[in-house]
């Protein structure tokens, strides 16, 4: 997922900066957010938590590493277009409820 | 009296006139004619037998004066040229002028003997004019050949590129050509002898002009090579010559015409003629040599307009444009710059380009809600609708079909464009006298129901009596409306 991020940060740095934070030096907010998985990506506008319907249940963050970039771009306009409207909750465009397919 | 006198006369003016005119007329008609006869009569001679009749220049004064000059100076070796003096009055520019001049008949000359030849030859070998072009190849196949009917026993090595051998030879053996008589012959050999000694007579003036061309046209000379500018002036007919042409017409200097007999055009160069035997052009790149051909042939001309009138006679110009030549043709070697990864632009914050018009409201319009739809959207207040499986199942008809709608059915209604239109022409055709047509009717004629009596006023109320305003509406018009 970190070389997801840091290929996309150029693109989208007109309307998203990314931020990577160890949890293992930064524990303060481990409680808050439940952050226990390897990876976990969660969005901020305005200081405002921005929740996601991805259709796997668990609307406040993506916790599971994305291998494709353009995939990652469509999450993070569409999060942006619905806080710039004021909406807390966006819809993804992708459906990953079956990602644990098998 | 004298007025109408002098009208009388006017009029006899006028008569004679016209009598004048039209002996005028006819003098000039007859001597057109003459003219006329007197150019038929001047092809004619060229189709005689005697081959002096039709080439002159070999025996005329001027030609064998400058012949004799040209080899003179040739012998002399390159003359360190008089700076001093003035350029027309020194001796040697007036000799290359006049060669310049003389190589231009000299072309002249070897196509009316390449006709000539044509025109005897015809008997024998009818298809040789269309497979060699080139009028001294020509001729020298039709020497080698002589009157022979078996090509195989001609060798025609060296003369023409192989190919063109191989399609002459098979075109030999099935030619409807008959063997030349002996003086026919004779004449016909004489004339390629001619055609082949004019030839190299030119070839030496050519080297003549070469020679000095450092002198006469330095800064051409720079740009191009002496030999490719000797034969550029020698074609133009002269350095001033030259300087008149346009840019796109040296290009075309000494352009061959196109090789024929099935052989591909995809590898013919196009549009390139002397320029194309230059250093520069021979060492471009084949993907860039007809851009640089027209660059060269641009600044040729430039450095033929400096040297036409001896703006520079050191040819520093000269150097100044072959140094900007070489720059240019670098460039375009260069590789595109690369590409610079762009950042995405902010989402929503350009808005969307809507377009307008005509183009597009009919395109709408084929989407847009029609007068049926919103018929069958509304209810009437306090009246049940009917629906499509009865008793409030399924679809609901609303004011479709109901009661007091003064309809028996729903037509598709005009859309507002056609409204418009429909307005429009109304005016233009029945606006101006106020009367309308005698054939129109309030009747409408349905194809089902038989007649039908509209009130077609009726039609424009149904739907806007509470929700169309009538301020903006196509098809309404000005209303009165009474204080009460």
């Amino acid at each position: 997922m970190d070389e997801v991020l840091a290929s996309v940060a150029e693109t989208i740095k007109n309307f998203a900066v990314i931020y990577l934070v160890d949890i293992t030096e930064v524990p303060d907010f481990n409680t808050m957010y439940e952050l226990y998985d390897p990876s976990t990506v969660m969005f901020f506008f305005r200081n405002k938590h921005i929740m996601i319907d991805l259709g796997t249940g668990n609307n406040n963050k993506i916790n599971w590493a994305l291998k494709d970039k353009q995939e990652f771009i469509d999450i993070v306009e569409t999060v942006y277009r619905g806080a710039r409207k004021g909406r807390d909750l966006v819809i993804a465009p992708k459906d990953y409820s079956t990602k644990y397919r098998y | 009296a004298t007025l109408a006198d002098s009208f009388l006369a006017d009029l006899d003016e006028l008569s004679d006139n016209d009598a004048d005119v039209l002996e005028e007329e006819n003098n000039d008609v007859a001597n057109m004619e003459e003219d006329i006869d007197g150019d038929l009569a001047d092809i004619e001679t060229l189709n005689y037998d005697d081959l002096d009749s039709v080439s002159k220049l070999q025996k005329s004064q001027r030609y064998i004066d400058i012949m004799q000059k040209v080899e003179d100076a040739l012998e002399k070796g390159s003359d360190i040229s008089n700076q001093g003096l003035v350029l027309e009055d020194d001796p040697e520019y007036q000799l290359i002028v006049d060669c310049n001049g003389l190589s231009v008949d000299i072309e002249n000359e070897i196509v009316i003997i390449h006709n000539f030849i044509r025109d005897k030859y015809r008997l024998k070998f009818p298809e040789l004019e269309s497979l060699v072009h080139h009028p001294i190849d020509y001729a020298r196949v039709v020497k080698k050949i002589g009157n022979e009917m078996d090509l195989t026993l001609v060798d025609l090595e060296g003369l023409l590129p192989s190919a063109i051998i191989m399609v002459v030879s098979v075109t030999a053996s099935t030619t409807s050509g008959k063997p030349l008589p002996e003086d026919v012959l004779q004449k016909t050999i004489d004339a390629c002898d001619r055609a082949l000694a004019l030839d190299t007579a030119k070839k030496k003036v050519l080297d003549f002009v070469e020679s000095r061309m450092g002198y006469i046209a330095p800064n051409l000379s720079t740009i191009v090579g002496s030999a490719v500018a000797a034969k550029l002036m020698g074609t133009a007919g002269g350095l001033s010559a030259l300087a008149k042409m346009p840019a796109c017409n040296v290009q075309l200097l000494g352009a061959k015409k196109k090789t024929l007999a099935g052989f591909s055009t995809a590898t013919s160069q196009f549009r390139v003629g002397y320029i194309e035997q230059t250093e520069i052009f021979q060492t471009t790149p084949p993907a860039l040599r007809s851009r640089a051909c027209r660059l060269l042939a641009s600044k040729a001309t430039l450095a033929a307009r400096i040297d036409s009138t001896r703006g520079d006679p050191l040819g520093n110009a000269g150097k100044t444009l072959k140094e900007e030549i070489h720059k240019k043709i670098e460039k375009w070697q260069e590789p595109p710059p690369a590409k610079q990864p762009k950042p995405l632009p902010v989402p929503d914050s350009e808005p969307k380009k809507k377009r307008g018009g005509r183009r597009l409201r009919k395109m709408k319009e084929r989407y847009a809600i029609t007068d049926m739809r919103k018929l069958a959207n509304r209810m009437q207040f306090g009246v049940p609708e009917e629906s499509s499986l009865g008793d409030g199942l399924g679809e609901g008809y609303g004011m479709l079909g109901q009661a007091g709608s003064g309809k028996l059915r729903v037509s598709i209604g005009q859309s507002k464009l056609a409204a418009k239109v429909a307005k429009k022409f109304k005016e233009k055709n029945y606006g101006s006298s106020g009367a309308t047509s005698g054939l129109t009717s309030s009747l409408a004629f349905t194809p089902v129901q038989g007649i039908e009596l509209t009130n077609p006023q009726a039609h424009a109320h149904q739907l806007g009596s509470g929700t169309q305003s009538t301020y903006f509406s196509e098809t309404g018009t000005f209303s009165k409306i009474k204080r009460t």
